[in-house]
This record gives structure tokens, C-alpha cells and sequence, in this order.
């Protein structure tokens, strides 16, 4: 689910990172130094020398006031270009979004679904629009000034190349900034005022504990996943009604500051633990169809051996989900047939922190499906503008890596060039990272793209060996050389989707720090510093005078 | 090249830029003005209802959406369709529902993408919900998106026969009938309904198969004009009466008995015979002479001018009256309409209701009276006897619950009892119709807990 995302490998993720970097700063000064010492011959390795001592005062004695001034024309030259155009735009978007957009139903119940709509709408609006204008600016800035020769005068100054790449950068981030600042505020108060009052609850920022997930099978043995019902998706693992069967969610370091002040239907309070559910059904018979299929939580202690029904409830509005309190205070049966009264944190709690909530179906013949984030435990709720600007920062964020690319784009190649290059290069990273991930991990069967030609004219389905032969093992080994172009293109191409956080939102939940929005700095910051290198110097050795 | 050779060429361009306006112009000039003539495109648009207003009603919002697209109206489809199938996989119905909306608007007037995705939202997508109510707004979403169709395609004849299918087949005989036909005359969103029927789908809170058999009638006008691309025509016309029947015996089915009943099996029955039975179709198999479903050995004497004709056109009344099963339906309204066997189906369903709440005595005088009128009808319409039919079915839950009360009474069955012909040649669908007897009971019982 697009608001559970996977750990973030921090280390590892460095670590491959440095090695790419390694890689490519490697193979660009053998390829410079070799290239000097044909032209120039045993004079070209001082030479080169000489050159690279040069670069590295030039980029140490950066200077911030030159810096910033640079950055200041830049913006002055883009608010020039009209850049401030996108505004109409970002206005027509919005006067008639409406007509395109569904009208919010009726019924109290599923008008919910209309923050979902217009949180998307509003979020990828305000993404393709930021990352288009602002390709275009990053990609035209210098190429113009070289055409027009404008840039010149700024060379002939104490300005150096490698602050020209960098103020171009920071001067259309700063752009980009006031656009985006702009445009993310009134489409908040958009949001608030298009969103169905009934709707409005669904405006928030939950904050999940998420637990892991395990399951038992109809005997009560441990399984690693439940029964598949058939669905094409299998994201959703079901446990059978009526047997032994569980998913057991283990949450970790589960404190009483977790407990939250709930109120029975008589308005009495009591402390609770708030569990969020959305738990699909699965029917293999019609069943009581006057309710919907029941479910039971069950607190679970094996070192005390403890096991305690803390509620049976019917499983309702299965895509929406449910909220409901387990109390501090419970009633436990003793094998025995006795009661006794347990505390759910000093008695259900392990000695590790942890708590243990096993879902149980109690329908026979019912199946009730669950995946990891379906059951959480729901700590109280941050304002929705929070979550909502996080999303913008990871907007923003996208945008710096755009602007970042474009500029160093420009610096070898001519705007329009540049322009097409770094859209390929990012909607490649938008739409086939994951194609490439899958065909490179074998997930995907059939080979690659020749052996694929020739399975399809041959009707040769892909769980079919190839037959053994030269003309086959030739396919092999081009497709091999190709892979290896492909993995090649999957270290280079960012990882964007770390910068979309649009589920998040729409689902009402806050933007994990750690795993999502920190990722999406880092992403942006390890293509920040190999771009501004690369970039710098391209324009150091770029003839100025041609056009 | 010099300056003056570049400017002379771009003048020729010109001049052949302007030279080609003029057709243009002149071609597609707009009709409906009193001081000049409609253009040639203009004219033929009009001649052949090509024009958006010709089709139906006029959605801005799409011509709007098709417009700014300019030609990449496909592209965009193709990836709002992969969008809508993964938004559907991955059970996203908000997304799900709205990514159909924006493909809608961009092809309003392709008849299949109404069709399909009506179709989805009210069956596949209901499925999906565990609760019955949520089922039931689907399925209603399905209807309403689908009316949209109607309107934007005023002359398709499809898309209100659909609408017909799902509010009357869907509703009507779905594992939730019982529950949906009760949603339909009153909705379960009280808050926003008060109680009531939702009015976009039944303003006047009727029956489904009445509101289906209007939709159904509309469908049947705008064939007349437009050709329908369903079923064969006579299949197709005769869903309007089928309605009637589907109708009477859902209120046999509900358990209401008497002169509503018998009523509908009499209004059903007209329908069936003078309307639908009287219609004229000109088929492949005879396409000179007009055939009905009501013609009689006489009539189509009169009707065919040689022999040869005369036994192609018996051979397509016979084979048509196959098709639409026209003779069976005749045969059971013509049964169903007489106040006995309106009162043996009394007699059963009440038998049924008196062995759910123990009232053995009485059940038991009910039943075996239902059993005897039942007897006398079929001794009637023998004919009866020779389909595979829900009335033999009834005639097995009869003696079925004949069987049940006589056991729970101590009494042994006698050999020979009403019905027993039948019981005796149905052996193969007992089980089937014990499974549904039981689970009915079981119903009744948890209903008679509840109170």
C-alpha cells in the first residue's frame, strides 16, 4: 500500500550511491587524463594536473555573495520569461477542475471518497506543472546566454563557471520555491472548500504504529501467508472462519502513552488503545446476510499465557475501515472457566515491549482478508496541512532534482535538446524503473527483448525451455549484453517514487519521515553534487563563442 | 538563396494557404443561420443525425475535454483504461469511479464503454462489498452511470435495455434479491432518502421489474429507429412483457398472494398475447411475409402465397416461439391467472410460514390442500408438465414440506398423494430444491428470533 512504505536501507543505499559516483568519476578523468596524454603527449599529464588543481580551488573558493547574485538574475530572468504564466495555467485548472472531476456522491458514507479524487487531482497538478515549467527554464537558461552571448558578460567577471552551474540551480529552485509556495496554499483552501462537509473528518494526518504480520493456518500451525481466494491481487492474505486460523499483528515497544481517552455509547470515558482495521470479506456462502462478517480481536501473552477476546465486532465498512478502542481493562478467562481481570499494558504486554493482536473470523465457512497496514494502532491525529505539506516538500524536492538535472543538461547540449533529454530521462524514471526492476530480477519470464522476438512468431510460451542450439544461445547472449545495458540505466535513473507522496495524503495519513521523506532528500542531494561536478565541468570545457 | 527568393516562396505558401481556405470555408459553413445557406458538410451532417445535438444531449464538459486534447484523445484513453483495470485489481473504487467518469467524457458516444463499465460498477464491484447495503449502492451506481448514457446517446436503443437488465435481472434475481428489491422501493440510506426510494432510479417507488419493463419499453421505441446489437430482435422486443411475468412471480416469491398476484399473471398474460404476440417481425427465414408470434394455422395459410412459403413460415413461428419460449410463458400466465392456482401457491408459501413458527395443524391442512389445487391446475395444463420450470420446483417444495410436516407430526407419508407424479419424475432436482427450502426456513427462523 502507497502509505506503507518498505524500511529504507540508509547504509546500503550509501554505499551504492559512493560506488556509482566512484565508478563514473573514475572512468571520466582515465577517459580526460588519456585523451590529454594522446594530444598533448608527456606535457599533457602536467597539463592535466595543472587543469584539475584549478578546478578544485575554483569549487573551494565558491563565494556566496557572487553565488547569490547570480542567483538573483536568474530569478529576475525567469520571472522575465514569463515564467509566472504557469499561474493562468494553475487558475483555468482549478475554475474548471470541477466539471472534471466526479461529482462527490451523495450519501454521507462514500462522499469520503472525495478527498481522495481531489487530493490526487491537486498533488499531480501541482507535480507535472512545477517539473514541467521548470524543465523548461533549467533547460533554456544556458544555452540563451550562450546564443545571445550574454553570458559573457557574466564570465568576463570574477564569476566562475563552477558558480554560474550553482547559482543557476539555486536561482531557479528559488523560482521554482515561489511558485510552488504559491500554488500549494491556495489549493489547500481549494481542497477545504471542494471536499463535502460530511467529508472534512477524513481530512487529517493519522499516525500509525505499524505492526508485523504473521498467520496461522486453519490448524494453528504457523504459515508464512494465508489463503489466496482467487483475487488478482494478491496484496491481501484471508484466514478461514470458524477454525484456528489467525493473523497475528506483533506491535513493538507499545508504552501507556499510546493510550488514548475513548467514549462508550453511554459518553462514559475510558483509556484505550485505538485500532484502526480495514479487513476484507470473502463469502463462500451467502451466510447471515443481515450483517456483515464478524471478527474477533484476541491479546495474545505466551509468557504468561495469556489470551484474552478483547472484542468481537463485525468487520462494516471493509474499505473505509474501522476504528475501535481496546480497553486498558479486560476480562481474561482462565482455563479454568474463571474471569479474571487483566491490564493490557502491565499483564499483555511482553517484557520486550511488545503486543500481540491475533484476528480471528468467527463466521464458518467465511474468510476474512488482511495485509500488514490493514490493522494499526492509532495514536492521535495531526493536522491534515501537516501531511499535505510534507507531500509539497517531496514536490519540491522533485522539482530541485529537475531544475538540478536541466541545468546540467544545458551546460553540453542546446535547450531543446536538453529538454528532451531530461524529460525522457524522467518520465523513464517515473514509469520504467519497476519495468526494468522486473525484468531484470527474473520475475518476468520469457527473457529479454530477442529472446521475447522469438518466442512470440514461434507461439513458444514462456515457461517453455528454448531449444538448445547456436541460433538460441546467440539470442542468450545478446539479450545478456543488453540486460547489462539495462542494469547500467537502472543505477543511473533516480528512484522517484520516494518523491511521491500522494498516498499518503488521499489515504489521510502523515508522510513517514524516515522511510519516505528522508529517502527523497537523500535522492535529491546524491544527484545534487554529481550534477553541479558534472556540470561545472561541461561548461569549463564548452567553447563559448559557438552558438 | 538570397532574401528575396525566401520571401517569394513564403508568399507562394501563402497564397496556397488562402487558395485552400476557400473551399473550407465555403464546405464547412454552419447551418441554422437565415442569411446564408449551410455548407456542403454541414448539410450532410444534419441529413445523417451525425451532429452531437442528433445523438443526444450535448455534455460540454467532453466536447471540452476532446477538445483540448486534439488528436491525443486515444492515448489518453488507452492509459485511463490500463488506470481503470489497475485501480479495480487493486479494489481503489474511488479511483475506480472516477477514472471511468474521464474516459466516459472522452468517448461519450462509444455504446461498449458504457456498456462495460455499467456492467462493472453493478456486478463486479458489488460483489466485492460484505455488506448488503454497500452491494446495493453499486448497483445503483451502475444504473445511474448508465443513464447518463441514455441521455448523452438518445437514439441507442442498448443502453436502455441494459439499464432494463440490471435494474430488473440484477436487482431482481440476484443471491440478494430479497434484499435489493426491498432497497429499491425503500432505500437504506435514510439520512439522505428519508426512508424512501431513491428518485433518480425510482421517483415513483415501484416495483423493480415495472421500472425495468419501462426501461425496457424505451428501448423498444428506439429500436424502431436505431438497430439494437443485443439479441435477436423478437428476444429483444419481448423483454418489456417478460417484465410482467418476472414481476408476478417475484410477488409470489415474496409472499404476497391474492388479486395483486393474479392480477399481474392476467396483465402478463395480455401483454404476452396481444401485444408482444400480435408484433410483426420480418425474418431472414421468411423475408417477404410478416410473421407474429400468435399466428395461427389459419393465418399463416392466408398470409404465405406458395407452399413453399407456407412451411418456411410454420417453420419460423415454430422455431421463434422456441426461441423466446414463447408458448411456455403463454401456457403458465393463462394457469397462473386462475384463482386456483393463486390459491394453492397461498396455501404453500402459508404452509411454509405455519411449519416455521410450529403451527403443525394448520401447516399441515394448508399445505395439503395447495398440494390439491396445485394437482387440478397442472391436470389442466399438462403442457406444463413438459418444461423444466420454477412451477415444477414449487410443485416439489410442496410435497417436500408436506414430507417435513408429516415427520415432525410422527406420521408416516401415504403412497399415493397429489403431486406424486411429478415428485416422481423430478427425483434428479430434489436436492437442489430441498437446499433452498432449508436455507428459506432457516431464514424464517432467524427473522421469527429476531422479533
Amino acid at each position: 500500500m502507497d502509505f506503507l512504505p518498505d524500511p529504507f536501507p540508509l547504509l546500503s543505499a550509501f554505499l551504492q550511491w559512493l560506488a556509482v559516483i566512484v565508478v563514473i568519476f573514475s572512468s571520466v578523468l582515465l577517459i580526460t587524463f588519456t585523451s590529454n596524454l594522446v594530444s598533448n603527449g608527456a606535457r599533457g599529464a602536467a597539463l592535466y594536473g595543472q587543469s584539475l588543481g584549478q578546478s578544485l580551488v575554483e569549487i573551494f573558493s565558491t563565494s556566496v555573495s557572487r553565488c547569490y547574485a547570480l542567483a538573483k538574475l536568474t530569478f529576475t530572468e525567469a520571472i522575465r520569461r514569463k515564467a509566472l504564466f504557469v499561474f493562468v495555467v494553475f487558475a483555468v485548472l482549478f475554475m474548471f477542475a470541477g466539471w472534471f472531476l466526479s461529482d462527490p456522491d451523495q450519501s454521507a458514507k462514500y462522499a469520503k471518497d472525495a478527498v481522495k479524487i481531489h487530493v490526487t487531482f491537486i498533488l499531480n497538478v501541482l507535480t507535472w506543472l512545477t517539473m514541467i515549467v521548470m524543465l523548461l527554464l533549467a533547460c533554456i537558461g544556458i544555452p540563451e546566454d550562450i546564443r545571445l552571448r550574454s553570458i559573457h558578460t557574466v564570465v568576463t567577471k570574477p564569476a566562475r563557471r563552477f558558480e554560474i552551474v550553482l547559482s543557476r540551480i539555486l536561482g531557479y529552485v528559488g523560482v521554482g520555491t515561489v511558485l510552488l509556495g504559491i500554488m500549494s496554499a491556495t489549493s489547500l483552501v481549494w481542497i477545504y472548500r471542494q471536499v463535502p462537509v460530511s467529508a472534512r473528518s477524513e481530512l487529517t494526518a493519522r499516525q500509525p504504529i505499524w505492526g508485523q504480520l504473521s498467520f496461522l493456518d486453519r490448524m494453528g500451525n504457523e504459515t508464512t501467508a494465508g489463503i489466496n481466494v482467487g483475487d488478482i491481487w494478491d496484496y491481501r492474505s484471508y484466514i478461514e472462519g470458524a477454525t484456528k486460523s489467525r493473523a497475528i499483528w506483533r506491535f513493538e515497544n507499545v508504552t501507556p502513552a499510546m493510550l488514548t481517552t475513548m467514549t462508550d455509547e453511554d459518553g462514559k470515558t475510558y483509556e484505550a488503545l485505538r485500532l484502526e482495521s480495514r479487513i476484507e470479506a470473502f463469502r463462500s456462502h451467502k451466510g447471515n446476510m443481515d450483517r456483515t462478517t464478524r471478527f474477533q480481536y484476541i491479546i495474545l501473552n505466551p509468557e504468561r499465557n495469556l489470551e484474552v477476546t478483547a472484542a468481537t465486532l463485525e468487520i462494516g465498512d471493509e474499505f473505509s475501515g474501522r476504528t475501535d478502542g481496546i480497553r486498558r481493562t479486560l476480562i481474561a478467562e482462565t482455563k479454568d472457566n474463571e474471569s479474571k481481570t487483566v491490564d493490557l499494558i502491565n499483564d499483555l504486554v511482553a517484557k520486550d515491549g511488545s503486543l500481540t493482536i491475533a484476528v480471528a473470523c468467527t463466521d464458518p465457512g467465511q474468510y476474512l482478508g488482511m495485509a500488514r497496514s490493514d490493522l494499526f494502532i492509532r495514536l492521535p491525529d495531526a493536522p491534515f496541512a501537516v501531511t499535505f505539506f510534507k507531500a509539497i516538500l517531496g514536490i519540491w524536492l522533485f522539482m530541485v532534482l529537475t531544475v538540478t538535472l536541466g541545468v546540467t543538461a544545458s551546460t553540453f547540449v542546446k535547450g531543446p535538446f536538453a529538454i528532451m533529454t531530461i524529460f525522457t530521462f524522467l518520465t523513464v524514471s517515473i514509469t520504467g524503473r519497476e519495468f526494468i526492476r522486473k525484468l531484470l530480477s527474473d520475475e518476468w519470464k520469457g527473457g529479454g527483448a530477442f529472446e521475447s522476438a522469438y518466442r512470440i512468431p514461434t507461439y513458444m510460451n514462456d515457461t517453455t525451455d528454448l531449444p538448445s542450439n547456436p541460433g538460441t544461445q546467440l539470442i542468450k547472449w545478446v539479450d545478456w549484453i543488453m540486460n547489462g545495458f539495462l542494469w547500467l540505466i537502472q543505477q543511473i535513473l533516480p528512484n522517484v517514487s520516494y518523491f511521491n507522496m500522494t498516498g499518503y495524503v488521499a489515504n489521510g495519513f502523515d508522510v513517514d519521515n524516515w522511510n519516505t521523506l528522508l529517502p527523497a532528500v537523500l535522492v535529491t542531494i546524491g544527484y545534487f553534487i554529481p550534477c553541479v561536478l558534472i556540470g561545472y565541468y561541461c561548461l569549463r570545457s564548452r567553447e563559448l563563442e559557438a552558438k | 538563396m538570397n532574401q528575396s527568393e525566401s520571401r517569394n516562396r513564403k508568399l507562394a505558401y501563402l497564397g496556397f494557404i488562402v487558395l485552400l481556405l476557400v473551399p473550407i470555408v465555403l464546405l464547412g459553413m454552419p447551418g441554422g443561420g437565415s442569411s446564408t445557406p449551410p455548407g456542403l458538410l454541414s448539410s450532410m451532417r444534419s441529413k445523417f443525425e451525425l451532429g452531437e445535438s442528433d445523438i443526444g444531449k450535448i455534455d460540454p464538459t467532453s466536447a471540452a475535454m476532446n477538445m483540448v486534447l486534439l488528436g491525443f484523445r486515444g492515448i489518453a484513453v488507452n492509459t485511463l483504461w490500463s488506470n481503470m483495470d489497475h485501480y479495480k485489481n487493486t479494489k481503489n473504487w474511488a479511483q475506480m469511479k472516477s477514472t471511468s467518469d474521464a474516459i466516459i467524457r472522452l468517448q461519450p458516444h462509444f455504446i461498449s464503454v458504457w456498456r462495460f463499465t455499467s456492467w462493472n460498477l453493478a456486478f463486479n464491484v458489488s460483489a466485492e462489498w460484505d455488506s448488503v447495503k454497500d452491494r446495493f449502492h453499486w448497483v445503483k451506481e451502475g444504473a445511474k452511470f448508465l443513464q447518463n448514457g441514455i441521455d448523452i446517446n438518445a437514439k441507442n436503443p442498448d443502453l436502455a435495455w441494459e439499464e432494463g437488465r440490471i435494474i430488473g435481472f440484477k436487482i431482481g434475481m440476484s443471491d440478494e434479491a430479497r434484499y435489493f428489491r426491498k432497497f429499491f422501493k425503500n432505500d437504506p440510506d435514510t439520512e439522505l432518502y428519508k426512508g424512501g426510494p431513491d428518485p433518480k432510479l425510482n421517483e415513483q417507488g415501484l416495483d423493480n421489474y415495472l421500472v425495468a419493463r419501462d426501461w425496457y419499453l424505451k428501448a423498444n421505441d428506439r429500436e424502431l429507429n436505431q438497430r439494437q446489437r443485443i439479441l435477436d430482435r423478437t428476444l429483444f422486443r419481448s423483454y418489456p412483457a417478460r417484465s410482467y411475468f418476472d414481476y408476478a412471480a417475484a410477488l409470489q416469491k415474496d409472499g404476497v398472494f391474492g388479486e395483486q398476484t393474479r392480477v399481474a399473471w392476467d396483465d402478463a398474460y395480455r401483454d404476452w398475447t396481444t401485444k408482444f404476440g400480435r408484433e410483426v417481425f420480418y425474418v431472414p427465414e421468411v423475408p417477404e411475409v410478416g410473421m407474429s408470434m400468435e399466428m395461427t394455422e389459419d393465418d399463416i395459410s392466408r398470409q404465405a402465397k406458395t407452399g413453399d412459403e407456407e412451411r418456411r413460415l410454420r417453420k419460423a413461428v415454430d422455431d421463434y416461439q422456441k426461441i423466446c419460449n414463447y408458448r411456455y410463458w403463454r401456457e403458465r400466465a393463462r394457469c397462473e391467472r386462475e384463482p386456483q392456482m393463486a390459491d394453492a401457491h397461498r396455501e404453500i408459501y402459508e404452509a411454509q410460514v405455519a411449519y416455521s413458527e410450529q403451527r403443525l395443524t394448520e401447516a399441515k391442512a394448508l399445505v395439503e390442500s395447495g398440494m390439491k389445487n396445485f394437482a387440478a391446475m397442472l391436470k389442466k395444463y399438462p403442457d406444463l408438465l413438459q418444461y423444466d420450470d420454477l412451477l415444477l420446483e414449487d410443485a416439489l417444495t410442496a410435497v417436500l414440506m408436506w414430507q417435513y410436516i408429516l415427520k415432525l407430526s410422527g406420521e408416516t407419508p401415504s403412497d399415493d398423494y397429489p403431486l406424486k407424479v411429478i415428485w416422481d419424475s423430478q427425483q434428479g432436482r430434489i436436492p437442489d430444491v430441498q437446499a433452498r427450502l432449508d436455507r428459506w426456513l432457516l431464514e424464517q427462523s432467524r427473522n421469527i428470533d429476531k422479533k
